[in-house]
């Protein structure tokens, strides 16, 4: 298939329409709570051995009526019948209502035991999940700017703000469907930054190839749609079939009702389709509006475009 | 086609077919294990659960604990975690009880491990002393700057020993050549929590920066552990206090039960319906990359295996990654394939030309893809390390796949494109 579409010509509308849907999700996320995992944030966790068979949603069902809190629980492989019940950080009374009611239904129950849980597993997680990130980002700003000399270093950053892009907009994802930000959502980050720095490099190749074949009177604009229509069946192939591969995983959870694994493919099928959008759409034409903003300056070249 | 290309695809068939075979089902000689498969694949905490150890801190009389010496227990523990080649935990602190929570992955399906096994020694305080026949202290701890495990010759004999070498401080050597001297001719035991470990001769002074510990009696394999324990637990620094467990219990996964054989199945699927995508695609280079593919996913997967490397939820998040990098290097060959001979170049030509300008595309993604990965793998914790691991053996892997293994069974059958381009995913109207 040849595609044929200017996406220079359209970089305004693409950019304040992105941008647009990226705000007021963030916004909308952060006016309406983001929501935690217990490890993040803090709370309460009760394991007590019921001594008999028991349902997760029973369980659920008496610690909601008791604290109006819905609990995350947590059930024992080992073959007895303890249960761990995790919930926000709730005070002694509470926490020893909800012992009584589940007393109340599972008469043969151990002893039970509850502790408060400090946020520092959440926090150490994320700290070297950004750690980590941002000394990627500046490894990849100085392979993109030696490896893509030509484009200058305004394509290396470029490239890290469109990666910065993907980050908000998985943020405002996750505040508008209320997915809880824990160990899955940090997974989730870290493969939508490696998928989509790949697509914005394969269309990078590209517009340095063409670069080097064009006569001087083709312009950058030129340049950059021909690259991106050239390699775009090359990205839809790919994001296709990443799609297909991560759709499978969310058919399967959405069948056998696995919460965790909706937590993770939801967002990585928006994800990986945010990350190619962004490649398509904002890396090259962030590029080509900061290199030009930078040209102008110098007052040397964008003049005869105008 | 010769005779020799249709030999070389029945050849790579044959690996493909043997590979998913080892890759599904391991090798087995009667009970031992040769080559681990699919499912002896170590799997996390969050999907198959493990151990919960809770310890209590015991300071000192009077001694208050503070956060910053709860901060350094849990800094000991994952340093002697991760000695253990334990990278999926969770380690939580309660500063108004002082109990640190210890979580491991452990298989409590195999009976023959003790999965208790991996926790043993993280609450040994590890205070290491140098002292003299009457007990006196002379060197300790801090003057211990690393302890390494060696199996180095130790004498004359040449046959190697396992020991731990001791390197000191620039303080701790002065100490030693001091102590040494004064101690010529008499023993100065060596002890560890006040066990005492070794009881060396001193035969003159040691002016020395480096001192070895040579393990008691035993076979070479258990001295080898012993020395390995030791090395591990002087070199992740010494507990501020005792610790004592008031709980150990197993805990349930925190994906669901079933999340690992549906992930598998969801893999198996996905895996079916990215060929299918790729051969309405490409047609016979399609059929090329699931040759590659199924050859990728099973070395991914012995790999993982075998490594004993450990499989978690973020772990088949970079598994899915790499999967999509490595379709991502095939379709980059083969749209340039597709462009090189709607050109009607001949097709060696072709085939040669396009693999070159694809390499250097599929280079340089997977090297940024490998600098996160790396980066992740050395500088994250936990989950994050985990993630990275797989999909920096994922990343390298792929470009071996998808580029050499692809390129050796396309060649094959570049011939037929010298008589049908339709094979190859052109239309008519292109050619």
């Amino acid at each position: 298939m040849k595609f044929h579409f200017d996406y220079i010509k359209h970089k305004n509308i693409i950019f304040a329409i992105s941008f647009a849907i990226v705000i007021c999700g963030l916004i909308y996320g952060i006016v309406t709570g983001y929501k935690f995992d217990i490890d993040f944030k803090g709370g309460t966790r009760i394991q007590v051995d019921l001594n008999e068979e028991y349902s997760n949603n029973d369980v659920s069902e008496i610690v909601e009526e008791v604290s109006g809190l819905v609990p995350e629980i947590q059930s024992s492989s080992a073959g007895n019948n303890s249960v761990s019940i995790t919930t926000e950080t709730i005070s002694e009374d509470v926490s020893n209502s909800i012992v009584s009611a589940l007393h109340e239904k599972y008469t043969n129950m151990g002893e039970a035991t509850v502790k408060n849980v400090q946020a520092s597993y959440g926090k150490d997680l994320l700290n070297s999940a950004i750690i980590a990130v941002i000394v990627s980002v500046i490894l990849i700003l100085i392979y993109v700017a030696v490896r893509f000399k030509t484009l200058g270093y305004t394509a290396a950053i470029s490239a890290v703000l469109a990666l910065l892009f993907d980050v908000l907009f998985l943020f405002a994802v996750y505040g508008v469907f209320k997915f809880p930000i824990n160990g899955t959502f940090v997974a989730v980050i870290l493969t939508i930054i490696g998928y989509s720095i790949n697509d914005t490099i394969i269309v990078y190749d590209r517009i340095r190839e063409n670069n080097k074949l064009v006569t001087k009177s083709s312009d950058k604009k030129t340049v950059i749609n021909e690259s991106i229509n050239q390699t775009m069946n090359r990205t839809v192939m790919t994001s296709l079939t990443t799609i297909v591969a991560i759709g499978v995983v969310l058919v399967f959870s959405l069948v056998y009702n696995q919460e965790t694994l909706k937590q993770f493919s939801i967002p990585l099928v928006i994800g990986i389709a945010e990350g190619t959008f962004s490649s398509i759409f904002i890396a090259s034409n962030l590029w080509y509006t900061i290199d030009n903003l930078f040209s102008k300056n110098k007052k040397v070249k964008g003049a005869k475009k105008a | 086609m010769k005779k020799g290309n249709i030999f070389k695809i029945v050849i790579s068939l044959a690996i493909m077919i043997l590979l998913a075979y080892l890759a599904i089902c391991g090798f087995k000689v009667g009970d031992t294990t040769i080559i681990k498969g699919i499912r002896d694949i170590k799997t996390g905490l969050d999907i198959s659960g493990g151990v919960s150890i809770v310890y209590q801190a015991d300071p000192e009389d009077g001694e208050e604990i503070t956060q910053a010496d709860l901060e350094k227990s849990k800094a000991v523990i994952q340093t002697r975690l991760e000695a253990k080649n334990i990278y999926d935990y969770i380690i939580r602190l309660d500063t108004n009880t002082n109990q640190i929570n210890v979580e491991i992955p452990a298989d409590t399906s195999d009976t023959s491990v003790d999965p208790l096994a991996a926790v043993e020694g993280l609450d040994q305080t590890a205070v290491v002393q140098f002292r003299d026949s009457d007990g006196n202290v002379l060197l300790e701890g801090d003057d211990i700057e690393s302890a390494q495990y060696s199996d180095d010759a130790v004498d004359s004999t040449g046959i190697g020993t396992p020991h731990v070498v001791l390197t000191f401080s620039e303080e701790g050597t002065q100490k030693f050549a001091e102590a040494t001297e004064n101690l010529v001719g008499e023993q100065m035991p060596i002890y560890l929590d006040d066990e005492c470990i070794a009881s060396p001769l001193v035969n003159s002074k040691i002016d020395s920066s480096t001192a070895i510990i040579t393990v008691g009696d035993g076979t070479y394999a258990e001295k080898k552990a012993t020395a390995e324990e030791y090395a591990m637990l002087i070199d992740s620094g010494s507990l501020p206090f005792n610790l004592s467990v008031v709980n150990k219990e197993y805990i349930g996964p925190y994906v669901g039960q079933q999340a690992l054989e549906i992930s598998i199945k969801a893999g198996a699927v996905a895996l079916i319906l990215i060929c299918l995508i790729m051969i309405i695609a490409y047609r016979l280079p399609g059929i090329v990359s699931t040759i590659a593919l199924v050859i990728y996913v099973s070395l991914l997967l012995l790999i993982i295996a075998n490594t004993g490397t450990t499989m978690t939820l973020s772990g088949i998040a970079g598994l899915i990654l790499s999967i999509g990098m490595a379709v991502d290097a095939n379709v980059i060959i083969y749209e340039r394939l597709k462009e090189e001979l709607a050109k009607k170049l001949a097709y060696k030509k072709a085939f040669d030309k396009s693999f070159k300008n694809a390499i250097s595309t599929i280079m340089d993604g997977n090297i940024t893809t490998i600098i996160v990965a790396l980066v992740l793998y050395l500088l994250g914790s936990g989950m994050v390390k985990g993630f990275g691991i797989v999909l920096a053996i994922g990343v390298i892997l792929s470009l071996f796949t998808a580029v050499v293994v692809t390129k050796f069974i396309l060649k094959q059958f570049m011939p037929l494109a010298g008589k049908n381009t339709r094979l190859f995913g052109l239309k008519k109207e292109v050619e």
